[in-house]
């Protein structure tokens, strides 16, 4: 009986955030509805005329921009995906560090970026790197180059350069989960190492990397997921680096769909785009989740 | 809810008493008094027994920093309804709009007419205006309200928008948009004269050639633009030349996207090629934001733009650094200047409407009847009666504490709340009011004469002016320099919103023409190249649909023009 008790408690803890889910991520899916009426802000639902499917064959029609919006969006995601061992080697670089004191040092410093909103990030750029910017004021007279570089406005390099800006804003608060799954590791098995003759770089490989690979893998598939919303920073991130140098090559699907929901008002296909990603990224989850069940023996659900 | 103060009256029961009690020395003060009765009476009339309301106001440019400035607190006085300001962005009105959620009193953006009304988003006016619009039965908006009835209504014949700004309109001060340049350089050079865009850049050309680096070593761009705009900035140079869909050189529509030798767009285009073949455009012309331009402006590293506001603070810096430093507008003696003209129609994209989520419509007609009433755009023009202004013989005179303020600037002057909701005001400046003065009463070449600084003299002194924006007035009395008067205002602002499709192609152009543009602005080595890039880039537009956007265009103009002519 008070086993009972027990666990309609926790239940009832439960609840409230059950409800929160339910309010915020499944009652707005009613406004999927917008996708199959020709919706016009402001003219009520009941007046609209219903379309069927079709602003989903629209999205097939433009399907030069969407093709578009999908490579950017998938090679900013693959790129950031590639990047990250890289708050893994981090991790392990800071756990290493004899100073406590320096290591706390490096991991504030690190994680700061994290907390730096998105429109700020980009005056930073704009200082840094715009022709008048600090970089090309070094370069210039260092007399290493005669003419400024435009990197936020080069096109060639902007998936190389806005995976660089997700790097310095993410690593070191990728580098946290890290830094915990470290310290979960069962001390004794570096002592034993220790004792059996290892050095410090075998221990990092032997007891160090497969203690915190569950953890990569299922951030990994996570990151697969959401591999449409172009990673972590997704749309802010677009938002304030767009611009009309580097549009075809920046330009994703969550900013693809602000611009023709919101800026240019076709609400209703904006929702037709936005389905259609939240169905692929689902299949996407269910596909990486059963190659890991069959790769790896360990699935996330 | 408070009752209302009931001041007003106070104030009349002693303006009376003083009229009696001193008896009326002279002509004028008589007619001073009387005028001071009977404003007085009408502010008596607007508050009596009505309950103070808070309303929601959505407004264009203007945020909540009016509140609480001088004027705010005259209009609440005066209307017993305080302005709860929300500055119109247009991505959060579509969102309001969707949402159900527009504010008390909203200006309507003209695109948006169609669902608002369709929707019933905004309510009817007429029988409002009968019992809470006195001051719009006047004979003077007739025209205004007739106009808004049979094009700004959906076709229902209903007056659903109090227009603003309706009237005529004149020269300032000083012309803000147009060529912009260091003053001082441009001296150094001589004056040269400017006769066409090729003109333009090779001044910029040799200024930088002069002054390369600023200061503190930083290299100097003659040319630049801001991108945040929309399409602002890729069209700007028709404000100079007067190019654009409607030519006011040819007096005729132009397909702007495609007619390469008569458009706003292939103007900017020429112009921004021809700066980067003198390597002098900046390399983020095509990435900065109008913040970073300002940025630009202030630090030096600009000495060009297509209208003064980047340089306001770059301005007050310089003239400390000597009497002639500092960015004007040059009068070039061809091409267009953006002021002038009558409308009935009154600026675009402000008419007010009352949403049909407010409480106190009749309350919310009070406010909207004062705002463009003779006394409300006397108000917002040119300040309190009794404080910033004063009858003189009878006539309408600004203080001389108030010019000395305005000229002063910074916070004091912003306290007033003078000029702040000029997108609001129902009467253009130069409208004449019944008292004899017109609403703005610092457009005078009076009041211009004691605002003019170092700068502005060595300017007027050379063009042998008496305000800088006379030397363009000069230039349009001689037939040289054509201005909104030639551009058909009313029937431009009479045309319809744009269907689905003509929307959709316009937005599918536009976006081609951003992305497009730095490829033949930067991607041309000579003028064949540029020639040839530009005649890719049309026919791409072409592909689009240009075409059938110009033709919608045309004929809805036409269309526009003769219901116009037929009424």
């Amino acid at each position: 009986m008070k086993y009972k008790a027990s666990r309609i408690t926790l239940l009832l803890m439960v609840i409230p955030f059950i409800l929160l889910v339910f309010a915020f991520n499944y009652i707005p899916l009613f406004g999927w509805i917008y996708a199959f009426y020709d919706y016009k802000p402001g003219i009520p639902l009941s007046q609209t005329e219903f379309v069927g499917l079709k602003f989903f064959k629209w999205a097939i029609e433009e399907k030069e921009d969407l093709l578009r919006v999908l490579t950017n969006t998938l090679a900013l995601s693959f790129l950031s995906i590639l990047a990250s061992p890289l708050s893994v080697i981090f991790a392990i670089l800071l756990n290493e560090l004899r100073s406590k004191k320096f290591q706390k040092l490096v991991q504030t410093l690190t994680t700061l970026p994290n907390f730096i909103s998105w429109i700020i990030v980009y005056s930073l750029a704009f200082f840094m790197f715009s022709s008048g910017g600090l970089v090309n004021e070094v370069l210039m007279r260092l007399g290493w180059i005669d003419e400024p570089t435009t990197v936020m406005g080069n096109a060639a390099a902007t998936w190389w350069f806005q995976t660089a800006i997700t790097i310095w804003k993410s690593l070191g608060w990728g580098a946290i989960i890290y830094l915990a799954a470290i310290a979960g590791i069962d001390q004794e098995l570096y002592d034993a190492a220790k004792v059996d003759g290892a050095g410090r770089f075998q221990r990092i490989m032997a007891i160090t990397v497969p203690g915190i690979m569950p953890t990569f893998f299922v951030l990994l598939l996570l990151n697969v997921a959401s591999v449409l919303s172009n990673g972590a920073s997704g749309f802010e991130q677009n938002f304030v680096f767009y611009n009309s140098l580097v549009a075809d090559r920046i330009e994703a699907l969550d900013y693809y769909v602000y611009r023709v929901g919101i800026t240019t008002g076709e609400i209703s296909f904006g929702t037709a785009i936005g389905i259609a990603k939240s169905l692929i990224s689902i299949l996407l989850l269910f596909l990486m989740n059963a190659l890991s069940k069959k790769v790896r023996g360990h699935s996330v659900f | 809810m408070k009752l209302p103060a009931r001041r007003p009256r106070l104030a009349i029961l002693m303006t009376v008493m003083l009229t009696v009690l001193t008896g009326c020395g002279d002509a004028g003060e008589k007619a001073m008094k009387q005028q001071n009765a009977r404003t007085e009476t009408e502010d008596a009339a607007l508050t009596t027994g009505k309950e103070p309301v808070t309303l929601k106001v959505q407004l264009s440019s203007v945020g909540n920093d009016f509140e609480n400035t001088e004027v705010y607190n005259e209009i609440e006085r005066l209307t017993g309804v305080k302005m709860n300001i929300e500055m119109y962005d247009e991505q959060k009105f579509k969102v309001e709009l969707a949402g159900g959620d527009l504010p008390d009193i909203i200006q309507v953006p003209n695109k948006n007419m169609k669902e608002l009304i369709e929707g019933g988003n905004i309510i009817p006016l007429d029988d409002l205006i009968k019992t809470n619009g006195p001051e719009l039965q006047q004979p003077l908006y007739e025209k205004s309200l007739d106009y808004m009835r049979t094009f700004w209504s959906d076709n229902t014949n209903k007056l659903y928008m109090i227009p603003v700004q309706i009237g005529s309109s004149d020269f300032g001060f000083e012309q803000q948009v147009g060529f912009n340049v260091r003053w001082d350089y441009y001296k150094e050079l001589g004056y040269p004269k400017i006769e066409s865009i090729d003109d333009m850049v090779n001044v910029l050309a040799e200024m930088v050639e002069k002054h390369g680096t600023t200061k503190d070593g930083k290299k100097v761009y003659g040319v630049s633009m801001w991108n945040d705009w929309g399409t602002w900035g890729i069209r700007s140079m028709g404000l100079i030349t007067g190019n654009g869909m409607y030519n006011v050189n040819t007096q005729q529509l132009v397909n702007d996207y495609t007619n390469a030798e008569h458009s706003s767009i292939w103007d900017t285009a020429l112009f921004l090629y021809k700066a980067q073949q003198k390597g002098i455009l900046d390399p983020d012309a095509f990435t900065a934001k109008y913040n970073d331009i300002v940025a630009k402006a202030s630090e030096g590293t600009l000495i060009s733009s297509i209208a003064t506001w980047p340089f306001t603070r770059a301005n007050a810096e310089l003239l400390k650094e000597g009497p002639d430093k500092g960015f004007v507008t040059i009068p070039l003696e061809w091409g267009f200047t953006n002021v002038g003209g009558t409308s009935v129609s009154g600026w675009s994209d402000r008419a007010f409407a009352i949403s049909a989520n407010c409480k106190y419509p009749e309350r919310a007609m009070d406010l909207i009847n004062f705002l463009v009433s003779e006394q409300g755009s006397r108000l917002i023009g040119s300040g309190i009666e009794g404080v910033h202004w004063d009858y003189v013989d009878s006539k309408p005179v600004l203080k001389q504490a108030t010019v000395a303020l305005a000229s002063a600037g910074g916070d004091d002057w912003k306290k007033t709340g003078i000029g702040m909701i000029a997108n609001q005001q129902g009467l253009s400046d130069y409208s004449k009011l019944s008292d004899g003065g017109i609403v703005n009463l610092f457009n005078t070449p009076e009041v211009f004469a004691t605002k003019l600084n170092s700068l502005n003299k060595d300017y007027v002194e050379h063009y042998g002016v008496k305000y800088p924006a006379e030397a363009y007035k000069r230039l349009v009395e001689q037939g040289k320099v054509k201005t909104l008067a030639n551009i058909p205002q009313d029937v431009l602002s009479a045309m319809p919103s744009q269907p689905d499709d003509i929307k959709r192609i316009q937005t599918k152009v536009d976006e081609l023409l951003v992305k497009g543009m730095p490829v033949v602005v930067l991607g041309s080595e000579n003028d064949d190249a540029f020639k040839a890039n530009r005649q890719e880039l049309i026919d791409k537009l072409i592909e689009a649909g240009a075409n059938t956007y110009f033709d919608w265009f045309k004929r809805e103009y036409e269309q526009s023009r003769a219901r116009l002519a037929n009424r």
